[in-house]
């Protein structure tokens, strides 16, 4: 019988207690920081769809850390330390997510195919019906990325991190995914988990930002009646061509997201039906199954644990909660200039992260008046917020590799 | 990318802000026109020739009943109408269904 210690046949154990302090504190808390977003996405509090295999990818990558020998540790999830071409196909060969992880996520696909589906859930009817109003409450809440981008910096990011970082405010996920990519792919795994986390919050946490900010007499008003522009398939598919084609003129450099969108909201409006069922469904939802996944491997404690991490925390905290209120006083704006009619609420909608604000909006709007129907003021906002994410996350991108 | 200052990197992001300002209002402006064209382009009277008879067309695999229940639904919906054809929605080509029914039975070539 050969002399085997213990921890040999236990090699997940042995790593865990042969690493050093800051790596053993680093596992355990993100095994059980993956336990808790599983049960709150459970529970419905955080987005159950993404945080449930992040949470379990999250506990699974850090338990599972093992030795390949001559000092080598990793796990058998997927390395995104390997960048050369040899280093790429050796892992592929090894590691079971490495295919997704190099096909799929290092070149902006699978933020591409999350937008895809998103075009097909959206409606630009509601948009093309009040297209100034909705602009202009999407432009108000871009303040979070205003105001992050500079502060990154002040706090020691250097210009093409914080901006990649201020993106998290558009609180468009795929948008920060891309943004990350192109801007800062150096840290584009905690900026991408970071914005996650925090989007996944929304729901939860910006009913207290509206509560905080809109009285309750406000929140109860009702949208009075207005005549309504019946707008044709025809009407929205020749929008969305315009605006794509014009888009990526302007910004070649997110023209693969503008194409994605317009793309899905084309297939819509052309009644494409399989088409459609395909990428609003098996498409969609097995993209962002594999983003949650792929996001919870990534956050391997040697991988994560980086100084900066604090530092993105704190931002993309920041980053939302000034979107927050900066939708919401746009909705204040229109409110005086409509003479106290138009519900202010609806200016949270303009968070583009589509469409968990319109529903809080909504959500919120009828706990304080069960009559008041804002939603399709709040989808028009929410549209907005999307197309108004796209542009200046092009912009920011098209901006610092100029100023870079 | 790291020697740029705290009030020129406020510049950039003011400058990004407001760029990304004047394009959305632009796309705005842009919906309305489109909007508006379109709808113009739409009211505009057009010129088609009427058919020399309107006579109803029962297709001959509708049954009766289900004609004489459609009918009804329309009386009762939105009052006396002339029902020129009663059919199902026209369908996006019948070539793509046979591609469709061909690809799907691919991986069964003996059936």
């Amino acid at each position: 019988m050969p002399d085997i210690q213990i921890l040999d046949l236990f090699q997940g154990i042995a790593t865990l207690v042969s690493s050093e302090p800051h790596l053993i504190v680093g596992r355990i808390g993100l095994m059980l920081l993956g336990f808790l977003l599983m049960y709150l996405g459970y529970k419905g509090v955080l987005e159950a769809l993404l945080m449930i295999p992040m949470g379990l990818g999250m506990a699974t990558v850090n338990a599972g850390v093992l030795d390949f020998g001559h000092g080598r540790r990793g796990t058998l999830f997927l390395d995104p330390l390997a960048t050369t071409n040899d280093q790429v196909m050796t892992q592929m060969q090894i590691d079971w997510l490495q295919p997704i992880y190099s096909l799929t996520f290092s070149n902006g696909l699978i933020a591409c195919l999350v937008f895809l589906g998103i075009g097909t859930l959206l409606d630009v009817g509601f948009l093309m019906v009040r297209p100034f109003r909705s602009m202009f409450l999407a432009i108000c809440a871009e303040l979070g990325t205003l105001v992050t981008f500079p502060l990154g910096v002040l706090m020691g990011l250097p210009i093409n991190q914080a901006a990649a970082t201020a993106t998290i405010g558009g609180a468009d996920g795929p948008m920060v995914l891309f943004a990350s990519l192109v801007l800062a792919p150096e840290i584009f795994v905690p900026i991408t988990v970071v914005g996650y986390l925090y989007l996944g919050l929304t729901y939860g946490g910006y009913p207290y930002i509206v509560k905080a900010l809109v009285p309750a007499r406000l929140r109860a008003i009702e949208m009075p009646p207005e005549p309504v522009k019946p707008i044709s398939p025809g009407q929205k598919m020749v929008f969305a061509v315009v605006s794509c084609v014009v888009l990526s003129l302007l910004f070649p450099v997110a023209a693969p997201l503008f194409l994605s969108l317009f793309v899905g909201v084309v297939v819509r409006e052309a009644g494409l039906k399989y088409f459609y069922e395909l990428f609003s469904n098996q498409m969609l939802y097995g993209a962002t199954f594999f983003l949650g996944l792929v996001l919870g491997v990534l956050c391997e404690a040697s991988t994560i644990l980086n100084p900066k991490v604090l530092i993105l925390l704190v931002l993309g905290i920041l980053a939302l909660t000034f979107s927050a209120i900066g939708g919401l006083i746009g909705g204040y704006v229109l409110y005086f200039l409509s003479g106290g009619k138009y519900n202010p609420v609806i200016g949270i909608a303009a968070v583009s992260c589509v469409p968990t604000t319109a529903k809080v909006a909504q959500k919120l709007v009828s706990a304080s008046n069960p009559r008041s129907i804002i939603m399709p003021h709040a989808l028009g906002a929410n549209i907005s917020g999307v197309i108004t994410s796209a542009i200046f996350a092009a912009v920011l991108v098209t901006v610092v590799r100029i100023a870079g | 990318m790291t020697g740029s200052t705290p009030t020129v990197v406020l510049a950039l992001s003011l400058f990004s802000y407001g760029l990304m300002a004047v394009i959305a209002v632009a796309t705005a402006g842009m919906i309305s026109l489109l909007v508006a064209g379109l709808s113009a382009a739409a009211r505009r009277p057009q010129t088609v020739a009427t058919p020399a008879t309107a006579t109803p067309v029962e297709p001959d695999e509708i049954d009766p009943a289900v004609v004489a229940a459609i009918s009804a639904a329309v009386q009762a919906t939105v009052g006396a109408h002339h029902i020129v054809w009663i059919g199902e929605a026209p369908s996006a080509g019948g070539w793509t269904s046979e591609v469709r029914q061909k690809h799907h039975g691919s991986h069964r070539p003996h059936s």
